[in-house]
C-alpha cells in the first residue's frame, strides 16, 4: 500500500504541473488587460510601462512562468497588486473559509444523501423509495445558485430567520451567529451532493442486495439490519468514490454560492481574480484547488483499500 | 394485482404532482424579485424620490449604520481607494480628507470642491502657482500631526520616483488627477505651493481627489502593508478591517470639522442584488445599494425609503467613427434618434431618466441651446436614407454586469428591438467588464476591437476631466486615453482648453456646456439613460442627504431606535 501511495503521489506532480501550465497560458490568451483595473483613465504610456515592469509583466511568458514556479517552490506565491496583500495570506484566509463551508455542506449533503439512499434501497418500491428518487433527481437537476436565491427569499427576506450572507453579523459573534450564517450556503452547496449520494447509495446497495452471498446470509437467519451491515461494506466502494468527489468539489469552492452569500472563500477569490486578471492569485488559487482534489482522491483510494480486502489484494 | 399496480400508479402520480407543486411554488416565490428587470413597457420615468422628513431630521445622534455595498470586496483604503465610485463613496470620503473636499452634504446642486485640509488658497498672477494655507491643529487617526510635510509626502508618494515610498500602483490609480502638477514645495509648516504645467483651472477638482494619508503610518508599515493600517484625517476611522468581509468605522472624535453623529458605520460587500435586498428586508443591514428594480414598489410599500436622484452618471453608446457606417455623422444621428429611451427606462422600472445629453437637466454643463436627440423614428429613417445606408448590420459590445453599469442585458435587448424598427440588425456581444474596459482604453482602431461598431459605457462625469477628456483629439489611443471612438473636432478641443484655463466658475461652466453641445451634436456617443442612483434605506436611517454626486456626507447621518 505504501508503494501505491508513493506511486500516486509521484503521478500527482506532473498533473499539478500540467494544470499550472494550462492555466498560465490560458490566462495569457484571454482578452482583456491585467492592468485595466489598476490604471486610471489618464494614465500615460510611461505609467503603463512602469507598472508593467514593477509587476514583472514585461518578461516573456515562459520566463514569467519559470519565475513563478521557482517562487512557488520556495513557498512564495507573490503579492497581489489588486488586493494589496500577499497571495499566500489571501489564499490561506479564503481556503479556511471554504473548508468551513465544505465541511458543513459535506456533512449535510453526504449524511442526508446516505440516509436517504439507504432508506430507498431498504424500502425498495415503496412510496419513500419513489420520493427519494425524485428528490435525488431534483437535487441533481436544480442549479445551486437558484436554490441559493430561493433560500434567501424564503428564510431571509420573508421569514427573517437567517441572515442573507456574510460570515458574521455586525453585533454578533459566537457559535449560534456563525451557524445561522453558514446554514443557507451549506444547504445550497449540499443540494447536489444529497441527490448524487442518495442515488449512488441506493443503486450500489440494490446491486449488492442482488448478489448470492446475501441469500446465504438470509438463509443463515441474519436479521435485516445485520444483512444491511454486510451489504453496506460491499456497497461502500462506489459511494465512497462519489462522496470523495463531492468533498473535492466543495473544497474547490463554489463561485456562485460564495458570491451570492458573500462568503469570502476560494471560489469567490478565484472568480474575482479572473475578472481582474490577477494572475498570481488565480495561479495559486487553481493550484490549491488542484492539490486539494488530488489529495482528496488519494484519501478516497486509501479508505477504499482499508475497507475492501479485494482491492487490497489487487493492489 | 391490478389493484396494486393502480395504487402504485396513483402514488407515483401524486408524488410527481407534489414535487411539481413544490417547484412551482418555489418559482413563484423566487420570481417575485429577480435581479433583472422584466420587460414591461408601461412604467413611466419615476420622479426623483426620497423621504424628505428623514433627510431633514437632525433631532438625534448615534446608532450603528450597516450598509450592503454592491462591490464584490471591501474597498482597499489606500491613498486612491479601489472599487471605483463606491470605494470613494464609502471609504475615501469617510477615512480621508483632501486639500479640497466636496460640498456633497447637500442635494440641490452638483457639488463643487470646497476647502478641506487647505483652508484657503491664492493663485499667482500667471495662474501657474497656487499657494495653499493648511489647517492647523489637525491630527491623523494615528495621532500624528497634519502639516505641510504630510502634503509633500502624499504628493511624493505618487509623483516623485526618488521618494522611498513612491508607489507605482498608487501613481497609476491616481494618474487622472496628477497630470497637471509640474512641481510642489513646502513654504512653511502650514503652507504649500503647487505649480501646474499650464494655467489649469481644473486643479481644484484634481486636488479634491488626492487623499492625504498619514506619513507616519506609511513609514511604519510600508506601502504594501499600509492599507491594513490606513490612517487619514477624515471624519471616521477604521476600527476593524477583515479583507473581503467587513470594514467597521467609528467617528473620529478629534475631527477638525463637523463631527459624525453615528456611533458606528459598518460596510459589507454584497455583489448579488437579491442578497442585498434580502439583507435589508431581514434587518441585517439598514442600507442597500442598487436593489433589483422590479422590487421598488414592493419595498416602498413595506415602508422603506427609496432614494432616486440624478447624479453625474450616464449610460451611453459610443460609435466607431474610424470606419463605415459610423464615420458618417448622419448614421450616428439616425441611431441617436432611433433609440426609444423612455422604453428602456420602462424596462428598468423607472430607475433612470431618458438621457438626451451627457449631463442631465439642471446641470451647469448641459447645453441648453440644444435639446438633444429625442425619439423620432421618421427623422432617423430620413437620415439613414440621406446617408444611403441599407440593410445595416452592426456589432455592439456591452458589459455582462459590473457595479455602475445598471442592467445592460435587458436594456441592450430593447436597443436591439429599436434598431430593428430602423432596419438595422444588431449583433449583441456580451463582454466581461475587464475586456470592455480594455476596449475603452485601446480604442476602436485597435485591431483587437476594430470589429465592434458600437460599445456601451457608463462614465463618472463628476469632474471636467472625467466627463469630457474622452472626446479630445489628444486622447485618441494609443497616444492618449481614452477617446475610444476616435472623435476629433478642433473646435471642441479649443473649447476644452479654454475651459481649463478659465478661472471664473460661471464662465467655465458655460464653456463646458458649449463643449458638450458641440460634441453631442456630432454624436460620437449617444447618451441613453441618466442613472438615478437607486438605493434603499431603512426608515431608521435619518439625516442622509442624497447628493447629486457619486459620494455624499455621512457626518449628518444617525439612526433612530
Amino acid at each position: 500500500m505504501t508503494l501505491m501511495l508513493l506511486r500516486r503521489l509521484g503521478l500527482a506532480i506532473p498533473t499539478l504541473l500540467g494544470v499550472s501550465v494550462v492555466i498560465f497560458f490560458l490566462m495569457s490568451v484571454l482578452p482583456g488587460d491585467p492592468l485595466a483595473g489598476l490604471l486610471a483613465q489618464d494614465a500615460t504610456a510611461a505609467d503603463r510601462a512602469a507598472l508593467t515592469h514593477s509587476l514583472g509583466l514585461d518578461a516573456p511568458l515562459a520566463v514569467r512562468y519559470i519565475r513563478w514556479l521557482g517562487d512557488v517552490m520556495h513557498g512564495d506565491f507573490g503579492y497581489s497588486p489588486y488586493r494589496k496583500r500577499d497571495v499566500s495570506e489571501l489564499l490561506g484566509t479564503a481556503f479556511v473559509n471554504t473548508v468551513q463551508l465544505a465541511v458543513a455542506a459535506a456533512t449535510l449533503g453526504i449524511g442526508t444523501g446516505l440516509t436517504l439512499g439507504v432508506l430507498a434501497a431498504v424500502l425498495r418500491g415503496r412510496v419513500i423509495d419513489r420520493l427519494v428518487s425524485m428528490l435525488a433527481m431534483t437535487g441533481i437537476s436544480i442549479p445551486s445558485y437558484w436554490v441559493a436565491i430561493l433560500l434567501i427569499i424564503i428564510f431571509s427576506a420573508t421569514l427573517k430567520w437567517l441572515p442573507a450572507g456574510g460570515m458574521h453579523s455586525a453585533h454578533g459573534g459566537g457559535f449560534l451567529d456563525y451557524m445561522k450564517h453558514v446554514a443557507m450556503p451549506a444547504f445550497a452547496s449540499a443540494f447536489v451532493s444529497i441527490g448524487v449520494t442518495a442515488r449512488m447509495t441506493r443503486a450500489s446497495l440494490l446491486e449488492t442486495y442482488s448478489m448470492d452471498f446475501v441469500d446465504l446470509l438470509r438463509a443463515k437467519g441474519l436479521r435485516g439490519w445485520q444483512v444491511l451491515v454486510h451489504v453496506a461494506k460491499t456497497a461502500a466502494s462506489p459511494v465512497l468514490t462519489v462522496a470523495g468527489l463531492q468533498v473535492g468539489f466543495l473544497l474547490g469552492g463554489s463561485v456562485l454560492v460564495e458570491t451570492i452569500f458573500s462568503w469570502p472563500g476560494l471560489g469567490q477569490l478565484i472568480f474575482q481574480a479572473i475578472a481582474a486578471r490577477d494572475f498570481k492569485v488565480l495561479q495559486a488559487g487553481v493550484l490549491v484547488v488542484a492539490v486539494t482534489f488530488v489529495l482528496m482522491n488519494l484519501l478516497v483510494d486509501v479508505l477504499q483499500l482499508l475497507i475492501d480486502p479485494r482491492l487490497r489484494k489487487a493492489a | 394485482m391490478h389493484r396494486q399496480t393502480a395504487r402504485k400508479w396513483t402514488t407515483y402520480r401524486l408524488s410527481i404532482l407534489l414535487v411539481l407543486a413544490v417547484v412551482i411554488a418555489a418559482c413563484v416565490i423566487a420570481c417575485r424579485g429577480g435581479d433583472e428587470p422584466t420587460n414591461q413597457a408601461s412604467v413611466q420615468p419615476r420622479a426623483e424620490s426620497g423621504d424628505v422628513a428623514a433627510e431633514k431630521d437632525t433631532s438625534g445622534r448615534g446608532g450603528t449604520l450597516r450598509i450592503a455595498m454592491s462591490a464584490g470586496n471591501i474597498p482597499i483604503p489606500d491613498q486612491f481607494v479601489t472599487e471605483g465610485g463606491e470605494g470613494v463613496r464609502f471609504v475615501r470620503v469617510n477615512l480621508y480628507d483632501c486639500l479640497l473636499n466636496w460640498d456633497a452634504g447637500q442635494g440641490t446642486t452638483p457639488p463643487d470642491p470646497i476647502p478641506g485640509l487647505a483652508s484657503s488658497w491664492t493663485r499667482s498672477a500667471d495662474n501657474l502657482t497656487w499657494t495653499f494655507t493648511l489647517r492647523q491643529g489637525v491630527k491623523f487617526h494615528d495621532g500624528s500631526p497634519f502639516n505641510a510635510d504630510a502634503v509633500i509626502f502624499a504628493l511624493d508618494r505618487v509623483l516623485n520616483k526618488e521618494s522611498e515610498f513612491y508607489s507605482s500602483t498608487q501613481r497609476s490609480a491616481g494618474a487622472t488627477f496628477l497630470g497637471a502638477i509640474a512641481s510642489y514645495k513646502k513654504i512653511d509648516d502650514f503652507t504649500v505651493a503647487i505649480t501646474t504645467t499650464k494655467p489649469w483651472a481644473f486643479l481644484i477638482y484634481d486636488l479634491a481627489s488626492i487623499a492625504i494619508p498619514s506619513p507616519a503610518a506609511i513609514q511604519q508599515w510600508g506601502n504594501k502593508a499600509y492599507p491594513q493600517h490606513a490612517s487619514g484625517t477624515g471624519p471616521f476611522k477604521i476600527v476593524k478591517y477583515v479583507e473581503g468581509q467587513v470594514l467597521e468605522l467609528e467617528p473620529n472624535k478629534d475631527y477638525w470639522g463637523t463631527k459624525a453623529k453615528l456611533a458606528k458605520l459598518v460596510l459589507y460587500p454584497k455583489p448579488e442584488p437579491a442578497a442585498r435586498l434580502a439583507a435589508l428586508q431581514s434587518g441585517e443591514v439598514d442600507w442597500a445599494e442598487v436593489i433589483p428594480p422590479d422590487s421598488i414598489e414592493q419595498i416602498k410599500a413595506a415602508g422603506y425609503n427609496v432614494l432616486l436622484k440624478t447624479y453625474p452618471h450616464t449610460i451611453y453608446y459610443g460609435f466607431n467613427t474610424y470606419r463605415a457606417p459610423f464615420n458618417d455623422v448622419r448614421v450616428r444621428q439616425a441611431v441617436a434618434y432611433g433609440i426609444d429611451r423612455a422604453g428602456i427606462v420602462s424596462i428598468i422600472q423607472g430607475a433612470g431618466k431618458p438621457a438626451t445629453q451627457l449631463m442631465y437637466e439642471g446641470h451647469p454643463w448641459r447645453d441648453t441651446t440644444f435639446k438633444g436627440y429625442d425619439y423620432n423614428l421618421q427623422k432617423a429613417k430620413e437620415l439613414l436614407t440621406q446617408a444611403g445606408v441599407q440593410n445595416l448590420k452592426i456589432r455592439v459590445a456591452y458589459p455582462t454586469g459590473g457595479s455602475g453599469n445598471m442592467w445592460p442585458g435587458p436594456m441592450n435587448e430593447k436597443f436591439q428591438q429599436d434598431m430593428r424598427a430602423l432596419g438595422i440588425e444588431v449583433d449583441l456581444v456580451p463582454l466581461e467588464w475587464n475586456t470592455l474596459l480594455t476596449l475603452y482604453r485601446a480604442g476602436l482602431a485597435n485591431p483587437d476591437y476594430a470589429k465592434y461598431d458600437v460599445f456601451w459605457f457608463s462614465p463618472n462625469t463628476q469632474a471636467p476631466l472625467l466627463a469630457f477628456s474622452s472626446y479630445l483629439t489628444q486622447r485618441i489611443p494609443p497616444a492618449g486615453c481614452c477617446n475610444a471612438t476616435g472623435y476629433s473636432n478642433p473646435n471642441a478641443d479649443a473649447l476644452f482648453a479654454q475651459a481649463a484655463s478659465e478661472f471664473d466658475k460661471a464662465k467655465q461652466d458655460k464653456i463646458l456646456a458649449e463643449f458638450q453641445g458641440t460634441m453631442i451634436r456630432e454624436a460620437p456617443i449617444t447618451p441613453v439613460v441618466h442613472d438615478l442612483n437607486l438605493r434603499v434605506l431603512s426608515p431608521k436611517v435619518r439625516g442622509w442627504v442624497q447628493p447629486q454626486s457619486w459620494w455624499g456626507d455621512f457626518r449628518s447621518v444617525w439612526m433612530k431606535d
